[in-house]
Formats: structure tokens, sequence, C-alpha cells
């Protein structure tokens, strides 16, 4: 889901960049003292999940955990994917700098947006949070496919539906394996630590 | 949440697998490029586009790599060719390269397929995600936290 150097062309590139430096003043501006070593932690989540690969066909396509990231922390999830991404564009080559502003609305939007639909109400059974992680994580997936082909899109002059419909189908085990992970974290930590998800911003 | 994090860790490690990025590994050879795409896991870069273009961004040969990822251009004219390999999904990747028709022996080019073989053979070594980066990033991300706790707790 990175988009890498020389892709996107320049109107594209400093949209992202200008709608991240937004964003990131945002999220910085709404997190709280006592969240931020919960933010550190999903920081390093976000940077490692990039790693670990799913094939498929003849592609390979990894986690991305985003969904989570907006789950767990709210608006502050915007500044904490960026960080995160900033580090995988500089060692492992993921993405690239110019692109970075981009692939941060790519995945930090919807992150904010599973923020806002699913962060859990007090007192959720962890049943219902298994169910509630696992769309927020499919949810966070496809919305970023489609900010990505979006992008490209705006750029590139490919058709639309094709390069869309070749993407999603590519992202589609992402999807599911994204849905089960957040679903049995978010389900484990309301039955163990209900305290790290009360009263996010 | 501890526990979370150690989970992701060790099933990041435990996979011979990387993921993402796609690579381009290429040389001159007496008829023009080849080489071979592949991501940053090394699994192979199939069915993408591989173009060369010349010092003044025109197109002179576009291919499709095969299912081993590999791919053969062919060039006529010497030159500083630069090769880019694009995939669907936003990744791309570069090479620039000399190419010179050769006066070709024999033994040079079996001397030019050993060294393709030595050359890709580096750059799967090279542009490895290694464990250090990994435990590097994560130092930077928590010694980045630390950093905004000082600062905070300052005000």
């Amino acid at each position: 889901m990175h988009i890498a150097e020389g892709v996107l062309n320049w109107p594209v590139l400093a949209g992202g960049a200008a709608i991240t430096a937004v964003l990131t003043g945002v999220g910085l501006k709404r997190l709280d003292d006592d969240r931020l070593p919960l933010a550190g932690m999903m920081a390093a989540l976000f940077f490692v999940a990039s790693l670990i690969h799913v094939p498929v066909g003849v592609g390979s396509v990894h986690l991305v955990l985003n969904g989570l990231c907006g789950i767990m922390l709210g608006w502050a999830a915007y500044p904490v994917i960026l960080v995160s991404l900033l580090l995988q564009a500089l060692l492992f080559g993921f993405g690239g700098l110019t692109s970075l502003g981009v692939n941060a609305v790519v995945m930090g939007l919807p992150a904010l947006l599973c923020g806002l639909l699913f962060a859990p109400p007090a007192g959720l059974q962890p049943r219902a949070a298994l169910m509630r992680g696992g769309l927020a994580g499919a949810v966070a997936i496809a919305g970023g496919v489609l900010l990505m082909t979006l992008a490209l899109y705006l750029s590139g002059g490919r058709a639309f539906m094709p390069l869309m419909t070749g993407v999603l189908v590519a992202h589609l085990p992402v999807a599911v394996i994204e849905a089960l992970v957040t679903g049995i974290v978010l389900s484990t930590l309301i039955r163990m630590r209900p305290a790290l998800l009360a009263a996010q911003a | 949440m501890m526990r979370g994090v150690l989970i992701a860790l060790l099933l990041a490690l435990s996979l011979p697998a990387w993921a993402h990025g796609l690579r381009l590994s290429a040389a001159a050879s007496a008829t023009g490029f080849a080489g071979r795409a592949y991501y940053s896991d090394d699994t192979p870069a199939a069915g993408e586009r591989v173009r060369a273009l010349t010092a003044d961004g025109q197109s002179v040969a576009d291919t499709l790599t095969g299912a081993d990822g590999r791919f053969t251009l062919p060039i006529a004219v010497a030159g500083r060719y630069t090769l880019v390999a694009s995939g669907e999904e936003g990744h791309r990747s570069e090479a620039i390269l000399d190419f010179a028709p050769p006066a070709e022996q024999p033994c040079a080019t079996v001397m030019r397929t050993e060294l393709q073989q030595l050359r890709e053979d580096f750059a799967r070594s090279e542009s490895r995600i290694r464990m250090h980066e990994v435990i590097g990033g994560v130092g930077y991300l928590v010694g980045l936290a630390g950093l905004m706790m000082m600062w905070r707790a300052r005000r």
C-alpha cells in the first residue's frame, strides 16, 4: 500500500502533503499526555506490521493495521502513522520521502474514519468487540485501497475501474487477515485491559 | 498490549519473507539489457512493466517480466539508459546503466553471465531488510515518544 517515489505527479504529492500537515497538527494537539506511551507502542506495532507479508497470486502484500491504530488512538493515529511511514521509507525503502504525505493520507484517513465509526463505547462485550474490530480492520484496508487507487488515477490517467478492482482483489486476503487481527486484539483488550480503551479523544 | 507487540514482532521475524517494495537488478548484455525484478521479500515480480529510457526520457524498449521476474530489453544504440520497472500498485524502481554494442569474444559472453549472477546476489543481499534495521526503527520510535514525554513534562 506504499506508493513509491516518482509515480505520482506534483499536484497530487502537494495535496497529500498539505492534508497530512493539517491532520498531523490536529492529531498532535489531541494527543493527551497520558496516552503518549500507548501512541509510541502503536507506532512500533504499525512500523513492524508492514513486514508481515501475505503472498497472493503473483504479488505480495503486507499487513497495515491502520484500523487498529484508529480505534486505539482516535485523532492521534495520524501523526503515529506518519512517523512510522517515515521510518519505513528510510529504513526499508517502502514508499518514499516525496510520497510520504500521500501515503499518510492513504493509510491515515481510513484510520481516522475507523476511530470515528468504531471506537468502542464503555461496557462493550468482548464478542461485540470482535465484530467491531473485524469491521474496522476491513474498512480501513478498503478505504486505503480506494484512496491509493484514487491517487494513482489522479496522476496517472490510467482507467480507474480496472486499476481499482485489480488492487482491491490483491488486497482481499489482507483485509480478511486485518479484520481477524484487529478483532482479536480489540476483544482481548476489552476483556483484559478495558482502561486502555476508555476516554480517547 | 505488550503481548500484542511481542506477537507481531515474533511473527515478523519468523517469516522468511519480507514484504513490499519493488526492486530491480539488471546489467548490459551483448544485445541490450537483461535483469530481474523482485519484491523486497525476494518474491519475483511477475508481469510488471520494464522500460528503457534514453537521457531525454524517451522510451526505446518496453517489455513485461516473466513469471520468474526476469526480463530482457533489446537495445541497438550505445549510450546511457535509465531502466524503470513499474507495478500496478504504485511501485516503481529505477536503475541507470550504460550499454555499448560489443566487439565480443565468446569468453566475454560467458564472463558476462557469470557476473550477472554475482550482481543479482549482491543486489539481493543489499536490499534485504535486516534485523538491525527493524530494531533500529523501533528504537527511534521509543526515543521519539520519550522525547515528547520529556518536552511535555517540562511545560
